[in-house]
Order: C-alpha cells, then sequence, then structure tokens
C-alpha cells in the first residue's frame, strides 16, 4: 500500500511536471515566405523533446484563401519539420495547395498546429501596424511639424512654426532612396516686440534628392534643390551634396549616446534679389554665384523608456545639430536689434561664415508626438537672418510613411 | 560578387540572425532572440539606414534580395523580429 502511493504521487509529480513544461511552450505567429514552399513558426519557452519536434505526424497546417469564407484546405507537409535551436524556430516545408499557383502565399491565412503533447496551434499574423511609423528627429521623418506659441506683454503673440515634408521611397531593391522634400520655417528671427501678428516663412527650401548608405557612411545628392524667402523675397538655385559619417555611439543599459560628423557642399546662384529688406533699401548686385562647403555635425542622447514599446522606445531624447556654412561668395546676413522699443533690421553682405544650432529635448508622449523644448541659435539661408538664443515650448508631430526606412 | 539563384545557400532561420546580428556595430553583445537591436547599437534611424544597408548588401552578395522596407530594425525590435523580417521577405 506505502508502495502504491509513493507510486502515486510519482506519477502525480510527474504529469505536472509534463504540464508546466507544456504551458512553458508557445508558438509565435507563423511566418509565411513570399516564395511558396516554406513556412516558419518561432517559439518560446523549452520545447518538447526533438522526436516529438521533427515529427510530421505532431503538426498540421491548413490554409484558406483569399474570400474562402470559413473553408481552410489542409496543406500537406514535405518531409520532417527542422528545428534550430540557435533561433528556436520550426522550418516546415509545404506542398502547394491547390489554388495558390503563383500567387503570393502571404495573402492567404495559414494556420499551424502541433498536436503532441500539450497540443497548441498558431496562425499567421495579419498585417498589422499603422500608416505612421514614429521618427526620431527632423531630418529622418517624412512628415515634422513643430510648433510654438510666445506670448508676453508689450507683443503680439508670436508663432513659430518648424516643418518638413518628404516623399522619398526607396528604388526598387537598391538601397538607392530618390524623391522629393521640402522644410519650411516661419518667424524663426522674429522677437519680441512686434507690433503684429504675421507668418512670414523666412527660410523655405525645396528639393530633389538621393541617399544611401554604404558602411558607416550616408550619401546625400541634392541636384535640384531651392532656398526661397518670402520676408523679403529672394530665391537661389544651389545643387548640394553632403557624405555623414556615423561611427560614434556608445550604448548604456538605459541610455545611448551618439555624434555623427558631416561635410558636404552647396553651389549654384541667386535667382531673385531683394531690392528693399525691412523698409530699407539694399543693393545687393553682386550676389549672384553662391559657393558653400558646410560642415555639420549631429550629437544625440537618448533615454529608453523602462518599459519600452518597440514603437517609442525612448523616454527623452535630447539631440542637437550643427551647421556651419562657410562661404566663397559673399551674400546677405540679417542682424536684428531693438531701437526705442521698435525692431531693426541691419543688412550685412560679406563671407562670414553663418553658423545654425538646434537643440531639442523631446519627451514623447506618443511614437508620433513629443513634448519639445528647442534652444536655436544662428541663421538660415538664403537671407540669413540671425536669431538670438531662443528657447521656446511646444508640440512636435514626427512620421515616417510607408515604404520609407 | 553576388550568387547566383542555383548557388546561393538556403536561407534558414539562423543564417538570417546570423546576419541581423552581424549587421549591427555590436554583434559581440548579442545574447539571445529577445534582445533588442538597441543594446547591439542600432540606436537611431541613422544607424537603422545603416544597419538596413548591410542586412541588404550581405543578401545581395549570397543571392537574395530584400526591400529595406521590409527589413524591420531600429532601437525597440528585437532581433528575433528582425531576423523574421528578412527570412519572410528575401526572395
Amino acid at each position: 500500500m506505502r508502495i502504491s502511493r509513493f507510486v502515486l504521487a510519482l506519477f502525480l509529480l510527474a504529469l505536472l511536471a509534463a504540464g508546466l513544461h507544456a504551458d512553458d511552450f508557445s508558438l509565435n505567429p507563423v511566418l509565411v515566405r513570399r516564395v511558396a514552399g516554406q513556412l516558419f513558426v518561432s517559439t518560446k519557452g523549452t520545447p518538447p523533446p526533438l522526436s516529438d519536434l521533427e515529427d510530421r505526424n505532431h503538426w498540421v497546417v491548413t490554409a484558406k484563401a483569399p474570400g474562402a469564407g470559413t473553408t481552410s484546405i489542409p496543406v500537406e507537409l514535405q518531409g520532417s519539420p527542422q528545428w534550430s535551436a540557435t533561433s528556436s524556430t520550426l522550418t516546415l516545408n509545404y506542398v502547394p495547395p491547390p489554388g495558390l499557383g503563383s500567387a503570393n502565399p502571404r495573402t492567404w491565412t495559414w494556420k499551424v498546429t502541433y498536436t503532441g503533447p500539450g497540443g497548441i496551434s498558431a496562425s499567421s499574423a495579419a498585417a498589422s501596424g499603422t500608416f505612421f511609423s514614429g521618427a526620431r528627429s527632423k531630418t529622418d521623418a517624412d512628415i515634422y511639424v513643430s510648433g510654438t506659441l510666445l506670448a508676453g506683454e508689450g507683443t503680439k503673440p508670436i508663432y513659430t512654426l518648424d516643418s518638413r515634408i518628404g516623399w522619398v521611397p526607396e528604388w526598387k531593391d537598391s538601397g538607392i532612396y530618390a524623391g522629393v522634400e521640402s522644410t519650411v520655417t516661419i518667424n524663426s528671427s522674429a522677437k519680441p516686440p512686434v507690433n503684429r501678428t504675421q507668418t512670414d516663412p523666412d527660410s523655405i527650401t525645396a528639393d530633389a534628392t538621393i541617399h544611401f548608405s554604404k558602411s558607416d557612411w550616408i550619401f546625400s545628392i541634392y541636384p535640384l534643390k531651392g532656398e526661397f524667402s518670402r520676408r523679403s523675397p529672394d530665391s537661389n538655385f544651389v545643387p548640394a551634396a553632403t557624405v555623414q559619417w556615423a561611427p560614434i555611439k556608445n550604448v548604456g543599459a538605459r541610455g545611448a549616446i551618439a555624434f555623427y560628423p558631416s561635410v558636404g557642399v552647396e553651389g549654384g546662384r541667386n535667382l531673385d534679389k531683394p531690392s528693399t529688406i525691412d523698409g530699407q533699401a539694399v543693393n545687393l548686385n553682386s550676389y549672384n554665384g553662391i559657393v558653400r562647403g558646410v560642415l555639420g555635425a549631429f550629437a544625440a542622447y537618448y533615454v529608453r523608456a523602462r518599459k519600452p514599446d518597440p514603437g517609442n522606445p525612448y523616454q527623452f531624447e535630447i539631440t542637437s545639430t550643427f551647421v556651419d556654412r562657410v562661404l566663397s561668395t559673399a551674400e546677405p546676413f540679417l542682424t536684428t536689434s531693438v531701437v526705442n522699443g521698435k525692431s531693426a533690421t541691419k543688412v550685412n553682405f560679406g563671407t562670414n561664415p553663418r553658423q545654425y544650432v538646434e537643440t531639442d529635448l523631446t519627451w514623447n508622449i506618443t511614437p508620433l508626438l513629443g513634448l519639445t523644448v528647442k534652444d536655436t541659435w544662428g541663421s538660415l539661408p538664403p537671407l540669413f537672418a540671425l536669431t538670438g538664443q531662443q528657447v521656446t515650448i511646444g508640440l512636435t508631430f514626427r512620421a515616417k510613411l510607408p515604404g520609407h526606412h | 560578387m553576388s550568387a547566383t539563384p542555383a548557388e546561393r545557400p538556403d536561407l534558414t532561420p539562423d543564417l538570417c540572425q546570423t546576419i541581423v546580428v552581424k549587421a549591427t556595430a555590436e554583434p559581440a553583445r548579442f545574447t539571445n532572440r529577445s534582445q533588442d537591436l538597441f543594446d547591439l547599437g542600432v540606436v537611431d534611424t541613422t544607424q537603422q539606414q545603416i544597419h538596413k544597408g548591410r542586412v541588404q548588401t550581405v543578401l545581395s552578395k549570397i543571392g537574395y534580395q530584400i526591400a529595406q522596407s521590409d527589413i524591420s530594425s531600429g532601437p525597440g525590435v528585437t532581433v528575433g523580429a528582425s531576423s523574421d523580417s528578412v527570412l519572410g521577405n528575401a526572395h
């Protein structure tokens, strides 16, 4: 009697262990290759013995054509399933079911069932994801809008807007991206006090771009690029090319640092020059050819969320972009000062270097929307209106379109 | 020099995982499939672009093609998800 109780206890323990073992093992959604003939099922947990896993009789595969309602058809497996312990993935070779023909197997719904001990099943993952995905910076975003409002005593409100829109998809499977993009900066050089609220786009660029990466280098070519200002009508045609080197990234448990220098050239000519700027007559007759060297650097510190979301892995991001344009031909340079309570613009014409620095601290509220503290200083083409140290707080929307990176 | 379709190796889960890990900046830090690519140096979109470019180049050399937009990469993407995207989309 004592022995039989002992055997019963052992039996119950073995059943419990087997149950726990089975609970531990699960299948991820079925991965269907674009080429017919293979399915993959990656797994989690401790797998059953190899003899069970690789036994074809322990697996049932069904497939359903699009529009076939609830009718699934059995799929014949070829050979034994192959288990890879390195990637915890099972490969199932199948005979393409009747009706599949040359259609993309991914348009069908597949279901894989493990009928061994603790039987479980998994289906092919439905297409998921949103139209937009999150971007990490202005230059990386296909749609970027950052807006701020400055309101204070003795001044009308000043709105600032920094925006970018682009359509730069990959050319077939080449790794070469080509498309068009545009940036608009409104009121970047406006300073309080202002007598009336305006929306002056003081730096607009539009270009056709080609870019690609090679090892640690990212090459960007802009065969057609225009720079425009509406504040005092000015337009330039300046094809450009830049190369960015991305060697430095230091990864810690919660954060990472990145630093990428870049160098480039911008060259072209002025198309339209203003005769007056902010009411002052100006002589820009020798403002014709344009040749600039462009030195740049991007630095960032990323703070990881405690529970990173694939679409929004960072809680905070601090990014800083520095651009130094070294001019070999004279171009306008505007500085603003307050005289007797009113803004006065001074127009210089020369080859002094033109820097622009922007530092953003962003708290990511969602993958697409962040609260941004932005610090800017410097000047942007074509008029190079110098903005003194300016700190603003606003909302930033950053998104990438499908098919882009 | 790219491999011809007849010469190319079978695209197995292990091979895809190896390609994805070796294309990162810090492959020696790889420990398991559920590790985020962040830990291997894919910290932002610049590194993501470089990672995708390397994966695409290696696949091309062994006779496979893939669009970079079909490769899952980025700081919040796991090695497993990235490998699966290569496995499912390379042709």
